[in-house]
């Protein structure tokens, strides 16, 4: 990693008007004063006004990249605006060096009724291609748009997740040294967030410099070596992912924790079998690289033997399952007696800090067929994990390098 | 790359790599007069292939949607020319005694000053359309500017294919006043795009601009000379005295007949006047854009 700061942000605030008159009026006045040579901050807040940021500071050098996390209306994309040189700060002072790549807003310069070639060339134009680098990558552009067969196609007529395909297709053939990245791989199937992903990970282990916007945390988590909490306009942390990530989920009031509806969505009558609770570490939280144990408790109407149990952990978003735990058939033969059964298993688990979902479900040893199931069709249990004390090692690896770690860790199991 | 504020090219630290500087800070651009205007002619330089391509993309998308098609840009001011012939067949109005039959006069004219009312639509309609892309991409924004005076040119040079056939038609042979035409048509697109230029950070702001320009530039039009000769007396007369599109629209529509062109040294004056003003305009649109980005929302 190079020592050459690309991004330097010192003491940046930025001001917006509530009143939208007023705040017209305002653009007038701010324009008018830069024609009469205004010098120095506008650091009085006018009628109306409130800072959308304020005291940024932050430093990124060549290989950095830095997640930008909060709310909706914390200031993100507003930093990101002024950082790209669309807003103009109020205050402080802004240095970008090298080549600026944005990708945001990918299908800002299309024109509906022009196909899909047509609107390559016009927009690698608008992002900054020359003619003839579009041309020469033209055949790329297309193939990793994965639009081969539309592309003389109005791009009216395309749907929403095809534009912005080929928006970061042509987007993403800009060799920037810094990336802005405003939720852009939120958009398009699995499939294209996936292909996205890498190509911004590529570019960021070739030693490019980004500043990048997400809501998905786990993204962020993947992705940023370090990130800045927002919270109204200021900058409440600024440090290693992990903490950051932390003291976000720490500062925000999620959705609270556990499942309070959950006993109201199982129907007890129809099935003999019922999962009635399910728990982290007797709670709905656990810190990252302790010890945690999943447990379930569930209650029968009559005896089942060659039971198996499982526990599955999901993304908070629960879009994306992490990891599944069942127990070994052949080492623990489980049965369920009438009445209430509890199930738990508990593996040394560092999962990064964060929301997650879990499922559980019970079913036939022998045949694999389920005899209930939990999370699936009803709502999942929801549980946090708390950055802990753990080894420093640890915190640098992805969501990836911890799965792997959870595939070897010995899982014990329960049975009462 | 277009900034909000200065930009230097600074050697960076590592000694193979010269990084591009962009800084960005509250002080007014202006007081460091000589990096903004490097910085605006560099961008002018670099922006010249995207206008191209802007203009054809907008030249093309136009009527892509229509059956007609580009006989949209011509059929306008044939109608209103045809309103203007008949009124005066019928003897609704009156023009005094013109040298030449009157429809060629009113045909040339309409179309003449169609060119110039285009000219002042034309980029503030280009910027307006763009708002998208201006609050998102930071990129050379005068390529919209451009893209619009570069839409009205090709729109006028359609309309020649009509005039070509009424010069035709009344046989007013070719002479070298036309080369005067010309110009007379590079004044007219050069006043239009200064009046835009100069409309454009407020009217990207307040829609009254827009919605009065139009109200604007069908009294302008009954003022220009464009569809009665140029009265000599009157009201009238003293009001289209001070009138800068007369002088132009006389003078192209002279050079085109073949008549006298009294007016010529004001219409040169005017055009000279007018590249001035769109000089400062596009400064003026440079300084004001950011402001005008951080109003229009996210």
């Amino acid at each position: 990693m190079s020592e050459e700061v690309l991004v330097r942000a010192e003491n940046v605030g930025k001001k917006f008007c509530r009143d939208l008159k007023r705040s017209l009026y305002y653009g007038v006045q701010d324009a008018a004063s830069d024609l009469f040579l205004h010098k120095g901050s506008r650091s009085n807040l006018r009628k109306q006004e409130f800072w959308a940021n304020r005291g940024i500071n932050f430093e990124l050098r060549r290989g950095e990249c830095l997640g930008l996390i909060g709310r909706n209306g914390a200031g993100k994309t507003t930093l990101l605006k002024m950082l790209n040189g669309l807003l103009k700060p109020d205050e402080g002072h802004i240095e970008m060096k090298g080549r600026i790549g944005a990708l945001i807003a990918l299908n800002a310069g299309f024109n509906p009724v022009l196909t899909g070639r047509e609107n390559i060339f016009v927009n690698g134009a608008v992002l900054g291609l020359s003619r003839a680098e579009i041309k020469a990558r033209f055949d790329e552009i297309v193939d990793f748009a994965e639009l081969e067969d539309f592309i003389d196609t109005p791009v009216r007529a395309y749907s929403s997740g095809m534009q912005v395909r080929l928006g970061f297709a042509v987007a993403s053939t800009l060799q920037p040294d810094v990336l802005l990245l405003d939720e852009v791989l939120a958009v398009g199937d699995f499939a294209f967030r996936q292909k996205c992903m890498q190509r911004v990970k590529k570019f960021l282990d070739n030693d490019g410099t980004a500043i990048f916007v997400s809501h998905n945390l786990h993204q962020v988590q993947n992705i940023c070596s370090e990130v800045m909490y927002l919270k109204k306009g200021c900058s409440l942390y600024l440090g290693p992912t992990n903490e950051g990530l932390q003291a976000y989920h720490n500062d925000i009031e999620e959705v609270p924790a556990g499942n309070t509806s959950q006993h109201s969505q199982q129907s007890p009558v129809s099935q003999p079998v019922v999962i009635q609770h399910l728990e982290v570490n007797g709670g709905t939280s656990a810190q990252t690289f302790g010890e945690i144990t999943f447990s379930m408790v569930a209650n029968s109407q009559v005896d089942i033997d060659g039971v198996a149990a499982g526990f599955s952990v999901w993304t908070q978003d629960d879009q994306v399952r992490l990891f599944t735990l069942r127990n070994d058939f052949e080492r623990d033969h489980f049965s369920i007696k009438q009445g209430e059964n509890r199930f738990s298993a508990t593996i040394n688990l560092p999962l990064c800090a964060g929301n997650y979902c879990l499922k559980a479900m019970l079913f036939h040893a022998d045949t694999s067929n389920p005899i209930v199931r939990h999370g699936f069709e009803n709502a999942p249990f929801h549980f946090t994990v708390k950055s802990g004390s753990h080894d420093p090692s640890l915190t640098k690896q992805s969501i990836h390098g911890e799965v792997v770690a959870i595939n070897a860790s010995e899982i014990r199991w329960d049975r009462q | 790359m277009s900034t909000v504020s200065s930009e230097t090219e600074v050697e960076s630290a590592s000694a193979s790599e010269h990084l591009k500087v962009r800084v960005y800070d509250p002080d007014s651009p202006l007081r460091n007069l000589r990096t903004f205007l490097a910085d605006a002619f560099s961008d002018l330089g670099q922006c010249m292939e995207l206008s191209w391509l802007l203009t054809i993309r907008d030249i093309k998308g136009q009527f892509r949607q229509s059956i007609l098609g580009y006989v949209w840009a011509f059929l306008p001011p044939i109608v209103s020319s045809l309103t203007f012939i008949v009124l005066r067949s019928t003897g609704s109005f009156n023009t005094a005694e013109i040298a030449i039959p009157y429809p060629a006069f009113v045909i040339i004219g309409t179309l003449v000053w169609q060119t110039f009312a285009d000219a002042v639509q034309s980029p503030l309609r280009a910027v307006t359309a763009g708002k998208n892309i201006l609050i998102k991409i930071n990129f050379p924004r005068e390529s919209l500017i451009l893209s619009g005076i570069g839409m009205c040119l090709f729109n006028s040079l359609i309309r020649l294919c009509v005039l070509i056939p009424v010069l035709i038609y009344y046989q007013i042979p070719p002479s070298a006043s036309w080369l005067w035409a010309g110009v007379g048509y590079f004044g007219l697109v050069s006043m239009g795009s200064c009046i835009s230029t100069l409309l454009v950070p407020l009217g990207m702001l307040f829609q009254d601009v827009t919605k009065g320009l139009v109200l604007i530039m069908t009294f302008w039009m009954m003022l220009s000379a464009a569809v009665i000769p140029l009265p000599t007396e009157g009201t009238k007369a003293q009001l289209m005295q001070y009138n800068p599109t007369v002088p132009l629209i006389v003078t192209t529509r002279n050079a085109l007949l073949g008549l006298d062109m009294p007016l010529l040294p004001q219409m040169i004056a005017i055009t000279f006047c007018s590249l001035l003003v769109l000089f400062v305009g596009w400064l003026l649109y440079r300084l004001a854009l950011p402001h005008m980005i951080a109003r229009l929302g996210m």
